[in-house]
């Protein structure tokens, strides 16, 4: 169940990026918080797909909105490397979080805010390198936007002068894939980057994730609701609940042995036709409760079908369930 | 690998790219954007006033100064296409020669409206926090403060010079124009475009101008015409009051000359074809405005369904 802890967190040489006890509190009213994301922590390994799980309204967006500092974390660590050093963002400020941004680029959800419907998609896809030109004249700054251009499958010729409300949604999100993989960033994070799309263009994008994955040595936080998505592009996941982490492991070990309560629940209830966890574990009642007030102990123990007294008590810690396997519950499904 | 398993299994790798064409969308797009006749002929309308104010003194008409042109409230003739007024002055050279003062007012107010309410309102609601509390006090302040006791403070104290009154009409616009340029950044700032600037590393200053100015400038530009319409009316308010400039006349003052009753009963023209081309000239500006912010509003729409 939903849980605190760093188990989970790896101790080897080649993690981009580490989060660690990540807090994120909003103040909604005169003296009412809103715990968004209570007590988060993983780790990505360079060249590693890391999805995240949840329902909407678990925490996911805004845990990749505060690794990027939009805004600040309340508490926790975020640490980037890369080549060799690393930077912690929550205590930069100003331009020195400024020279760090390029490094973590995003994908949003809706691909048409995405862009700025004023400018010109060239121009858009440029605004990165012509911050940071790093040396590059304007002729090389030129030929590097017509190489990712051409490297999402858009046109420059046509990108040169049309602006984000003449191409479609698919498209756009492939422009936004440009603007992101210009910088040549370390870790590309993907908040739902499909969801606003149709079934076919979604294929289309996560190939060319997958295609910009290889091509510029990317690190990929993914984000979703979708079981099924994060599953295909994910070597592993993380599945949250109401700001907190349940599970998390390998992505075959996740989908194939849950172990927390919520995650075989959540396998239950996604419309897949062969589903490894029976149905009947599917019924789950009430609403997910308000993160104003989250319950005590074990976060998911109001709606889980099987809590004990203990998990009111005493919140869960991550524990090492399996290789590479960790769970935050008191009564954890381990032999399936 | 993984992946191509959903994507055959679907059936559409073969589909490239080009072929989500947006091309038909598009063009049913533009169809519902058409800004509409009404909106041409306001244009043309004010382009004709302009181009006159600009051109008076190479118009082959006669010195609006000049006395006895005609005789004293001549009507409407071939020699003087608008009549005289009480001196026997040509009151169509004097509407065209009024018309630069009135337009002068209508724009350069505009423009210091602009220049100072819409870096205020872009300032207040990008930081949002304090700097918005401090700016919103300003403006409230502004809008609480009567506008015409303003005007006489300032123009009593300073002078009845035209720069000035374009300074008056001017800070009278600035509260609201703020106020609107505050609320059109808050809505673009939440967008995801300037969250995707700030990842890129772009500065404050640099989002402002190249993110959130040119999504502000649009909408603000159909009311740098509805603005213009009311700065033009103020004037004409002030010359009433004898407030407007000492030197020259305005469409204004030249309705205060002909408004005398006198006059009104016994020579309506006077007072009627100033007011007869303020009014089409005003309504033009409004109605073009209007239309403007319409058509953008549209495109707004076709942008956000996509």
């Amino acid at each position: 169940m939903a849980g605190s802890g760093v188990a989970q967190l790896r101790n080897d040489d080649d993690i981009v990026l580490s989060v660690k006890n990540l807090v994120m509190e909003f103040k909604v009213g005169r003296d009412e918080i809103v715990h968004a994301v209570s007590d988060v922590s993983f780790d990505v390994k360079k060249g590693e797909t890391l999805g995240i799980v949840g329902e909407s309204g678990c925490g996911k967006s805004t845990t990749a909105r505060s690794i990027v500092q939009l805004p600040k974390p309340t508490l926790g660590e975020v640490m980037v490397s890369s080549e060799g050093d690393s930077i912690e963002l929550t205590g930069l400020k100003g331009d020195a979080l400024r020279k760090v941004r390029p490094k973590l680029q995003m994908i949003f959800q809706d691909p048409i805010s995405s862009l700025n419907p004023r400018r010109i998609v060239r121009e858009v896809v440029k605004e990165g390198l012509t911050i940071w030109p790093n040396g590059m004249s304007s002729q090389q700054i030129e030929d590097r936007v017509d190489e990712v251009l051409e490297s999402v499958g858009i046109d420059p010729e046509i990108a040169a002068n049309r602006r984000a409300h003449e191409f479609s949604g698919g498209q756009c999100q492939r422009i936004s894939i440009a603007r992101a993989v210009a910088l040549d960033p370390e870790i590309l994070i993907c908040d739902e980057p499909v969801s606003a799309l149709d079934v076919s263009v979604q294929a289309q994008i996560l190939n060319l994730l997958e295609e910009m994955k290889d091509k510029y040595g990317l690190t990929l936080l993914f984000i979703s609701h979708d079981l099924s998505v994060v599953r295909n592009v994910s070597d592993r996941v993380v599945v949250m609940y109401l700001g907190k982490i349940c599970e998390i492991g390998s992505s075959d070990t996740i989908y194939s042995l849950p172990a927390h309560p919520y995650t075989r629940v959540l396998l239950a209830s996604a419309p897949e036709p062969a589903s490894t966890v029976d149905a009947s574990e599917s019924a789950i009642g009430d609403d997910i409760p308000s993160p104003i007030n989250p319950p005590t102990g074990c976060r998911f123990r109001t709606r889980c079908p099987s809590a004990q007294t203990l998990c009111a008590d005493k919140e869960p810690e991550m524990q090492k369930v399996g290789d590479d396997h960790f769970v935050a519950c008191h009564f954890p499904v381990i032999n399936n | 690998m993984k992946l191509n398993l959903i994507t055959t299994r679907r059936g559409f790798r073969d589909l490239s790219p080009q072929d989500e064409d947006s091309s038909k969308i598009d063009d049913k797009k533009r169809e519902k954007r058409k800004i509409g006749f009404g909106f041409w002929v306001s244009i043309v309308w004010m382009i004709l006033v302009i181009l006159a104010a600009l051109l008076a003194p190479i118009l082959p008409i006669s010195d609006p100064d000049q006395t006895g042109v005609g005789g004293r409230l001549d009507s409407p003739n071939w020699d003087n296409w608008f009549g005289t007024d009480t001196n026997g002055r040509d009151m169509f050279s004097r509407t065209i020669w009024g018309s630069r003062i009135s337009l002068t007012v209508g724009f350069f107010a505009i423009v210091f409206g602009f220049a100072v309410g819409g870096p205020i309102g872009i300032v207040a609601g990008f930081f949002k926090g304090a700097t918005d509390k401090l700016l919103s006090i300003i403006i409230f302040i502004l809008f609480a403060f009567p506008g015409l006791v303003l005007a006489l403070l300032i123009i009593s104290l300073i002078g009845q010079t035209l720069a000035v009154v374009c300074l008056t009409v001017g800070i009278i616009g600035v509260a609201p124009i703020a106020r609107l340029a505050r609320a059109i950044t808050i809505s673009t700032a939440e967008r995801e475009f300037v969250a995707a600037a700030r990842i890129l590393g772009s500065t404050n200053r640099r989002i402002m101008i190249r993110e959130i100015l040119p999504n502000v400038t649009i909408p603000m530009g159909a009311l740098a015409f509805l603005g213009m319409a009311l700065a033009i009316v103020g004037e004409g308010g002030l010359a009433f009051l004898g407030l407007s400039v000492e030197e020259g006349f305005s469409w204004g003052k030249m309705i205060v000359l002909g408004s005398a009753s006198r006059t009104l009963q016994k020579a309506p023209w006077v007072s009627m074809f100033p007011i007869g081309i303020m009014f089409l000239t005003v309504m033009s500006l409004n109605y073009a405005g209007d239309r403007l912010r319409d058509f953008f509003d549209v495109r707004e729409m076709g942008i956000g369904g996509g």
